[in-house]
């Protein structure tokens, strides 16, 4: 009887891929069944997902059969390793597909426990190209500077944080040499000396703090819609950096 | 057909040739209302935007060796040329297709490799679609849409073009095309997968394009590519070459290259990740071939494998044609810039 019932299922969720409703009734028919069939659900999931790929809904339940995958499975990591794959190709595949960027985001911890330090600089390295490319193809596509966000995250470390947002702060500057007005790298990158002061007062020189107030106000001529927030971002950092304004 | 069944009957338009213009102008005067009679001294459709399978391909040359602007057939014959026999194109498909072909090449001195080369290939015959004029129709461009009112687009296969490459320095390089293909490629650098996103933004927003255009109105496209976007070596090649398609050693204005870019950039996405398409048996030939069905459903008269004599202008407004079947009148006559040179003697013209 469940299997009529997933049959049925499958027909009207191809047909109406939002209802949460359905993708639930679902799950709770798959862990009825005595022997489930995780890995073909997995294919199924990926068909669905290929109609419409930021369907929330797909991606969630698509973690929920990988777990279900990763408690029957012998080999854990290579469960793991799979998605990462396939976050990638996503990824690749559009580039601004926020749910990619997003499910990568919460294997990386796992990926990057399997690995011994070397291992994770180089994954760490590999995240990086990744955003770079993403930042240099479309600056302003706010995914890249999310998953920078999520990186920060995940460090161990205020050092290595600081060292993340170094990096980060020079890919800024080389994007910006091409496009000095490009509006999201110039907030990014006062955020990130803003961010480096916070965690170690005094890592930001003077000459620094000074250009970004300078970015701020040039901020408000190139971005006019939003210029209280610009102000607003110059009246707290320098109140913070004891400056003048 | 019997030797003079055509003397004596008068037609509206006689049109010579099966190029596209000329077809194209055959079907609308059908649709018109008037009669028409479409030759053509060729077994086949399009003139000289043709596709042949291999072994027509090499006839063809070998018919055209002494017209200056064939793609020279010694390239793969490579031998001198010891006699001069005369080819007919055969309208029909021959199933000994290969050892014709072979067999007419035999007085040409072809090095045993050659020949083994050519045998192997000759095998595959019907699997080549060589076009002479290899041609590639925008996505958004005005043949498509005429393609699609004519409801031609409803018959012609065409097949997207996926992936572009560019010959540079030696190698060959795969160009992306949208902005997936850009973040996705491993061809080009950070700095230029930049530059090519900001020449394709700017160049699609309609705003940014005029004002572009008002600055840079007095320039040449490669120019503008090099000061305002800062474009250069295999980057600034791909996008000439590639994407807008200049000819080699020519130049464009700068309104020019924009409106093509322009015209590039919103063709992406009608039909997939390409900005172009190509005809499945031959853009050139194919489309040729439905503008005469089109015109032939209208009422015109075909005739394949039919060579024009003369032409004479009888009176105002009147022509004579003497075909291989007859001489017919004619009120207007349109024909192909083939026929000029040799159909026509010039002062009758």
């Amino acid at each position: 009887m469940l299997d009529g019932e997933l049959k049925f299922l499958l027909g009207i969720i191809t047909k109406n891929i939002k209802s949460y409703w359905m993708w639930n009734h679902r799950m709770w028919a798959l862990s009825s069944l005595p022997r489930p069939e995780w890995q073909r659900e997995l294919g199924l999931v990926a068909k669905l997902l290929a109609l419409d790929a930021r369907n929330y809904h797909g991606w969630d339940y698509r973690r929920f059969v990988v777990a279900q995958l990763k408690d029957a499975a012998t080999d854990k990591h290579e469960v793991d390793t799979q998605e990462f794959a396939f976050t990638t190709e996503q990824i690749n595949h559009d580039c601004a597909n926020h749910s990619a960027w997003h499910n990568r985001s919460k294997l990386l911890p796992e990926i990057l426990a399997q690995r011994d330090e070397d291992g994770q600089l180089e994954v760490l390295q590999t995240e990086n190209d990744l955003i770079l490319n993403a930042i240099y193809t479309d600056p302003d596509d706010q995914n890249a500077w999310l998953y920078y966000d999520w990186l920060l995250d995940i460090q161990k470390s205020d050092e290595d944080r600081s060292r993340l947002l170094r990096n980060k702060i020079a890919a800024i500057r080389e994007l910006l040499e091409l496009e000095e007005d490009s509006k999201r790298p110039l907030v990014e990158l006062v955020s990130a000396y803003a961010e480096l002061e916070r965690l170690q007062s005094g890592s930001v020189s003077e000459p620094e703090k000074k250009e970004c107030l300078e970015t701020l106000r040039r901020l408000e001529s190139i971005d006019p819609y939003r210029v209280g927030r610009y102000t607003d971002m110059s009246r707290t950092l320098s109140k913070q950096w004891a400056l003048s304004a | 057909m019997v030797s003079n069944e055509l003397d004596g009957m008068q037609f509206d338009v006689v049109v010579l040739g099966t190029g596209l213009e000329e077809s194209i102008i055959a079907s609308e005067a059908a649709a018109g209302g008037k009669s028409v009679l479409h030759v053509d001294r060729n077994p086949y459709y399009g003139g000289s935007n043709a596709c042949f399978s291999l072994s027509k391909m090499l006839e063809w040359a070998f018919c055209h060796r002494n017209c200056c602007q064939t793609p020279s057939v010694e390239v793969l014959v490579g031998g001198q040329l010891t006699d001069a026999p005369t080819f007919v194109i055969s309208g029909e498909a021959s199933d000994q297709h290969d050892m014709d072909t072979l067999q007419r090449l035999a007085p040409f001195e072809l090095s045993p490799e050659t020949t083994e080369k050519l045998q192997a290939m000759l095998k595959n015959d019907r699997s080549y679609m060589i076009e002479l004029v290899p041609k590639v129709v925008f996505c958004r461009g005005e043949l498509t849409e005429m393609l699609i009112s004519c409801e031609i687009g409803e018959y012609v296969q065409f097949k997207g073009v996926a992936h572009s490459y560019l010959a540079h320095n030696g190698t060959i390089e795969r160009i992306p095309e949208s902005k997936e293909d850009i973040f996705a490629s491993t061809s080009l650098s950070l700095i230029e997968k930049r530059k090519l996103m900001r020449l394709m933004t700017m160049v699609s927003d309609n705003t940014l394009y005029t004002h572009i255009l008002d600055k840079y109105s007095d320039t040449q496209f490669t120019q503008l590519l090099q000061d305002k976007f800062k474009l250069s070596g295999m980057l600034l090649d791909a996008v000439l070459y590639l994407i807008v398609r200049v000819n080699r050693g020519d130049t464009i204005s700068s309104r020019e290259g924009c409106e093509r870019l322009h015209k590039y950039v919103k063709s992406i996405g009608r039909y997939g990740r390409m900005a172009y398409l190509c005809g499945m048996y031959g853009g050139g030939s194919e489309i040729s071939q439905s503008f005469c069905r089109l015109c032939a459903v209208s009422g015109g008269t075909y005739i394949l494998n039919e060579k024009v004599a003369a032409i004479e202008s009888t009176a105002e407004n009147e022509f004579s044609v003497v075909l291989d079947h007859g001489t017919v009148r004619a009120k207007q006559i349109v024909m192909s810039p083939d026929y000029t040179s040799t159909a026509v003697p010039k002062d009758q013209i």
